[in-house]
């Protein structure tokens, strides 16, 4: 049997697409990718989104988000936007970017510079000309490029024998402040949903991201260009929409005050992103919005929560107690057994108010005992807890009027 | 009493005697020293010299000459003669000298990884020098692993883990690949069958990106004693190896006692179960509070004797914490608890299946004990090495089961003491496998025009692949487009990558074990009883779509066996000779398995107490297959019935397929045979032996040179069999093969032994992709 039966023997019938391959389209030896340029003309919209209010100098997101961040500020000018379109998502080195989106604000409007890898051969000269532009930029900003986008870029520059590295650049990767700010309301905080939910923008007959790797092999066997304009236009909106994002980001770091957020869960989540970077003032107001604003009831309970953390943290005890009070009140859940444990600690080591942290731990394991008759989650752990507090508040009593 | 002193009792014992058909004392080995050489760095001899090592063992300074002279080294010495010292000395030498080279460690399983990684990172404490050693595998945090692709030194890890976690990826380990100066791959002879032939490829490819990245690292690989250790190695590794044997390590006095259970029924040929006995002579070490390790073959006979062994050590009055089991399906967790165990003593005796017998350390045990012979010779020197790895005496007993291997060898002992028979066979060329790792390849860096990846064929394959729109040829190079990770469907040890969980629905569900898919359809059908931790799980339902199995604790007293029915037909004739009775050859075929039922058996009476139906799909699968006919004249002349015919070819074809594991390295899985009366292929009385994997990996090819040697062995067998119509020790149970088969299997033997005119050998052009 020769190699050819053999392989059609073991492979076909099972493991692969046996439908005949179409006409291999002829390749070209030209070493140039593609470059194409559009631009979004500032007096449109992307949604609501103004592209004429692109631009500013910011300092605390930078600060705040990028790592090895060498500027004190960031001119929003300076900032490369970009988004890659794969052959893949599964990572490794098999998987490459044959498009590269750059997108940048500019006199003209919006600007999106796309290098595309027309096929293999075009590939180096494709990563030799996103270095050469993202050199001319102070930071990258990307919706997930830090672990995605660049790592790829990174690695297919290696295997093409360039030896320079995307990683080490300032990198201001905006899932993550995306994903603290939207989580309370967004279901999901892909770009997608981010763009439709924050940026009022609907897509019409957009290109589903899945069908983009074979959309490019099916063009890359036929030669059928036609076949890569959706997927340019998709990747010009990603960079768009990643701009606007990046731009209400950026703008509601440096003047929350000033931030245009509708709902509650917005200003809760854009005070969660305060606080895990340790900008307490900050936090608390945006906190103090949401719950004026108002949201959902979790998520006001969570925030109540933060907001009287953020107050212990500033040592607003007062309105920190004041929320503590609140919470204890109003139910039996979590919440209440956050609010007592908080109070019990407040009069015991702060206040100092012995008979007080007694009468909150009397209370919480009141409410223990009612919560057990009615059953549910294991309470022991609760019951040890403020056991083993009253005991040693008593103790403290007992020893004091000793 | 110490170990010498219940030997000397045992060894007065009549009826003990009487069972042992060999006792040999291996003498204490002395040493064989030489000096450092004068290339070591002085800071590692005196960290040696701290810890009384003053001179080397004469095969580790010659391995580190002929690593100093640039070659590749293949290293054959017993267990615990220091071996790892012949890796980690110039390895650290090397690292010393240039802090930016880097060595990968390979070994054949987690668990031994981890251990060697201890070893290793002591030798580097008491250095003092800034030298990363760091394990990557499964197991290792996300948040380690950018670290470890950095600065590792030493990165050791599993083919595994270099197959799906670090060949992909290369370009996050530029500083590995790039400085990479050694390779380690320790346990060799592991590398076998399916196994070695897919770690082959793996290699090919490591050395295909060492290229990329203008590297060439050094191999040292590590095996136990088999026939063909140079062979082996070059095949896995691709490129030619030196070989050192001149092994310098002392060892203490060992007793080798073969034993062979007593026959309880001559006519059947049925002696006392191995598993019984293998208990008994246990309990008399654990007795007198001797550290003891029982080796059982499979998963259920190790489940068997722990429960075994737990009721003993429960009838002395301690605790049955004392006895362990330890095999594969046992947690990770599970199995450090009892390595740590075993160390400090608070485990007496441990069951386990080969699991045990890679280099784990769980310290000196005094005696080794194995439940029937561990399949092969090289295993049952590892076995038996697991007791007494220094200086003290120790004892090694192997108990034979009724399998005809074993009451062939245990009848033969120069197999053990005499040159290693067994040969390690790989067939990197397996058109499955290799197509397997050429996309993986691929997918790791384009292949160019004119490479080879070892193969001539590779270009018709690529062309393959791009027709299949798995790649793109242009400029010279072939890209890899496809949206999916290669490496993901591809496992190194199964056919399949996915297995079979076992998910114990007694309270809430919990996943107690998991077995390859392959297996799964004779081992967790409905009604099998699953035992782990001899705990009984009957189950209740197989999900074969969604690899699931769902069993219930139950405490029934039988345990279940299944049965399975095959065909096989001829798809192409890779070489054919005829011989005086008919032919010989081997081939291509294709093999469909139906499991049909299954059997209750009672523990410890071992009686068939009722029987099921199995309802699981038919599987087919391609494969290489060795086989013989019989003209049907040669048949009339011997004077064979053709009522008994079947029962004589059936009788024939399971002796053969017991046989050829003292020849070729195999597990048992590995290998099947067929026989039939009338063969759809030629219509004639035939015995077929083929490779259990598909594509086959070399076995059939082998089996089909070694046609006379193993039909001489399987007459050998059969006639020297003291039962009267066939038992489990020969040909099978005449239950099974008739009244007539033991007869008419040796009248088989003599027709297809008879020479005549000499063979006329009609081979014809092997096919490119097979070694010739």
């Amino acid at each position: 049997m020769n190699i050819r039966d053999q392989l059609d023997r073991y492979f076909v019938a099972s493991k692969f697409d046996a439908t005949p391959p179409r006409e291999i389209a002829v390749t070209t030896s030209r070493a140039e990718c593609e470059h194409i340029v559009t631009v979004f003309p500032s007096h449109r919209r992307h949604g609501i989104f103004e592209l004429d209010s692109f631009g500013g100098v910011f300092r605390n997101a930078p600060q705040m988000l990028v790592r090895d961040n060498a500027g004190e500020t960031t001119d929003f000018g300076r900032i490369a936007f970009i988004d890659t379109e794969t052959t893949g998502l599964s990572g490794g080195s098999g998987v490459c970017a044959f498009l590269v989106g750059l997108g940048y604000n500019s006199a003209k409007g919006f600007v999106v510079e796309q290098f595309l890898m027309n096929d293999f051969p075009t590939e180096p000269d494709m990563l030799g000309r996103v270095c050469e532009r993202l050199g001319t930029f102070d930071t990258i900003a990307s919706y997930n490029g830090r672990s995605f986008d660049i790592p790829i870029l990174d690695s297919r520059l290696l295997l093409n024998g360039l030896r320079k590295n995307l990683s080490s650049l300032p990198h201001l990767d905006l899932l993550h402040p995306a994903r603290r700010v939207w989580k309370h309301r967004l279901a999901d905080c892909s770009l997608k949903s981010v763009e439709e939910h924050v940026l009022g923008y609907t897509r019409d007959n957009d290109i589903e991201s899945w069908l983009i790797p074979e959309t490019f092999f099916v063009y890359l066997r036929s030669g059928d260009r036609d076949l890569l304009e959706p997927i340019l236009h998709h990747n010009r909106l990603d960079i768009l929409s990643l701009a606007c994002i990046g731009h209400v980001v950026l703008a509601a770091l440096d003047s929350p005050h000033e931030a245009a957020f509708t709902h509650g869960a917005d200003w809760y989540g854009l005070g969660t992103l305060f606080a895990l970077h340790y900008r307490m003032e900050e936090a608390a107001r945006c906190f103090e919005r949401a719950m004026v604003v108002g949201a959902p009831e979790h998520v006001r309970r969570q925030c109540m929560k933060s907001l009287s953390l953020t107050h212990k943290k500033t040592g607003e005890w007062e309105n920190a107690v004041e929320l503590w009070n609140e919470s204890s009140a109003a139910g039996n859940g979590a919440d209440a057994l956050f609010a007592l444990e908080e109070l019990a600690k407040f009069y015991e080591h702060r206040r100092r108010d012995l008979v007080s942290a007694r009468e909150v731990c009397r209370r919480a394991i009141a409410m223990l005992e009612v919560k057990e008759v009615i059953g549910g989650a294991d309470l022991t752990r609760h019951f040890g807890n403020f056991e083993y507090r009253l005991k040693r508040i008593e103790k403290k009593i007992r020893s004091r009027k000793a | 009493m110490n170990l010498e002193q219940v030997l000397d009792s045992v060894r007065d014992s009549h009826r003990f005697m009487q069972c042992v058909t060999e006792w040999r004392e291996v003498p204490a080995h002395e040493p064989a020293l030489e000096d450092f050489p004068e290339y070591i760095d002085e800071r590692l001899t005196r960290v040696l010299r701290g810890r009384g090592i003053g001179k080397l063992y004469s095969h580790q300074r010659s391995s580190l000459d002929r690593l100093k002279n640039g070659e590749n080294v293949v290293i054959v010495t017993p267990t615990a003669s220091g071996k790892t010292l012949c890796y980690n000395l110039p390895v650290l030498n090397t690292l010393l000298s240039d802090k930016e080279s880097r060595a990968l460690y390979l070994f054949p399983t987690k668990a031994l990884s981890q251990d060697q990684m201890a070893e290793l990172h002591a030798f580097v404490t008491a250095l003092g020098e800034d030298i990363r050693t760091y394990t990557y595998d499964g197991d290792t945090p996300t948040s380690a692993r950018k670290a470890i692709r950095h600065s590792g030194h030493v990165v050791v890890t599993n083919p595994d883990m270099l197959h799906t976690g670090i060949l992909p990826h290369h370009t996050k380990w530029v500083k590995l690949f790039e400085k990479l100066r050694y390779v380690i791959v320790d346990e060799l002879h592991h590398y076998r069958g399916v196994f070695g032939s897919h770690v082959a490829n793996v290699l090919r490819r490591l050395s295909r990106l060492c290229e990329f990245y203008n590297s060439s690292p050094q191999f040292i690989c590590c095996s136990a004693t088999i026939a063909n250790p140079v062979e082996l190695a070059e095949k896995i590794i691709g490129r030619p190896v030196s070989l050192v044997d001149n092994n310098g390590a002392p060892s203490g006095r060992k007793h080798f006692v073969l034993y062979n259970p007593p026959v309880v029924n001559r006519e059947l040929g049925i002696r006392r179960s191995v598993v019984s006995e293998s208990s008994r002579l246990a309990q008399k070490f654990l007795d007198k509070n001797i550290q003891t390790i029982v080796f059982g073959r499979s998963r259920l006979r190790v489940e068997i004797l722990v429960t075994y062994l737990k009721e003993a050590v429960r009838k002395m009055r301690k605790s049955d914490r004392l006895v362990r089991g330890y095999r594969g399906g046992y947690l990770p967790n599970e199995r450090r608890d009892i390595e740590r165990g075993l160390r400090n003593a608070e485990i007496m005796a441990v069951v386990s299946t080969n699991a045990l017998e890679l280099g784990i350390d769980i310290g000196e045990l005094d005696v080794s004990i194995m439940a029937g012979y561990p399949g092969n010779i090289a295993g049952t020197w590892q076995q038996a090495g697991r007791a007494g790895r220094r200086s003290k005496v120790s004892a090694a007993i192997l108990v034979a089961s009724s399998a005809p291997i074993d009451q062939y060898l245990i009848n033969h002992p120069e197999y053990f003491f005499a040159q290693p028979p067994e040969s390690g066979i790989v067939d990197p060329n397996n058109l499955v496998i290799l197509m397997s790792h050429i996309k993986c390849a691929a997918f790791e860096l384009p292949f160019r025009d004119g490479e080879t990846f070892g193969v001539d064929s590779l270009d018709e394959i690529l062309k393959f692949l791009e027709e299949h729109r798995i790649l793109r040829h242009v400029d010279g190079r072939w890209h890899w487009t496809a949206d999916a990770y290669p490496a993901e469907d591809v496992s190194l040890r199964s056919a399949s990558p996915e297995n079979v969980v076992i998910i114990d629905v007694t309270d809430h569900a919990r996943v107690i074990g998991e077995i390859d898919q392959q297996s799964a359809p004779l081992v967790v059908y409905e009604g099998a009883v699953y035992i782990h931790e001899s705990r009984q799980y009957e189950i209740e339902k197989f999900d074969f779509e969604n690899k699931k199995a769902y069993g219930r604790a139950v405490d029934s007293d039988y345990y279940t066996d299944a049965e399975s029915k095959t065909d096989i037909k001829v798809l192409d004739v890779a070489a054919q000779a005829e011989l005086t009775h008919g032919n010989k050859a081997h081939g291509e075929v294709s093999v469909t398995t139906l499991p049909v039922m299954y059997k209750k058996i009672k523990f410890h009476t071992h009686e068939n107490i009722g029987s099921g139906r199995i309802h699981l799909p038919e599987q087919e699968m391609h494969t290489t297959s060795y086989w013989m006919d019989f003209r049907p004249d040669t048949i009339e002349a011997a004077g064979i019935a053709e009522a008994d015919l079947g029962g004589g070819l059936k009788a024939l074809a399971n002796v053969l397929v017991n046989v050829v594991p003292i020849y070729i390295m195999c597990d048992p899985n590995d290998i099947r045979s067929v026989s039939m009366v009338r063969a759809p292929f030629n219509q004639r009385s035939s015995i077929y032996i083929y490779d259990n994997y598909p594509g086959g990996v070399g076995f059939s090819q082998k089996i089909f040179r070694m046609h006379d040697i193993l039909l001489e062995v399987a007459r050998e067998l059969i006639s020297g069999c003291g039962c009267e119509s066939g038992c489990p020790s020969c040909v099978g149970p005449s239950l099974e093969v008739g009244e007539t088969g033991k007869k008419n299997a040796l009248k088989l033997t003599e027709i297809a032994l008879s020479k005549a005119k000499g063979e006329r050998s009609k081979a014809k052009q092997e096919p490119g992709l097979t070694p010739g």
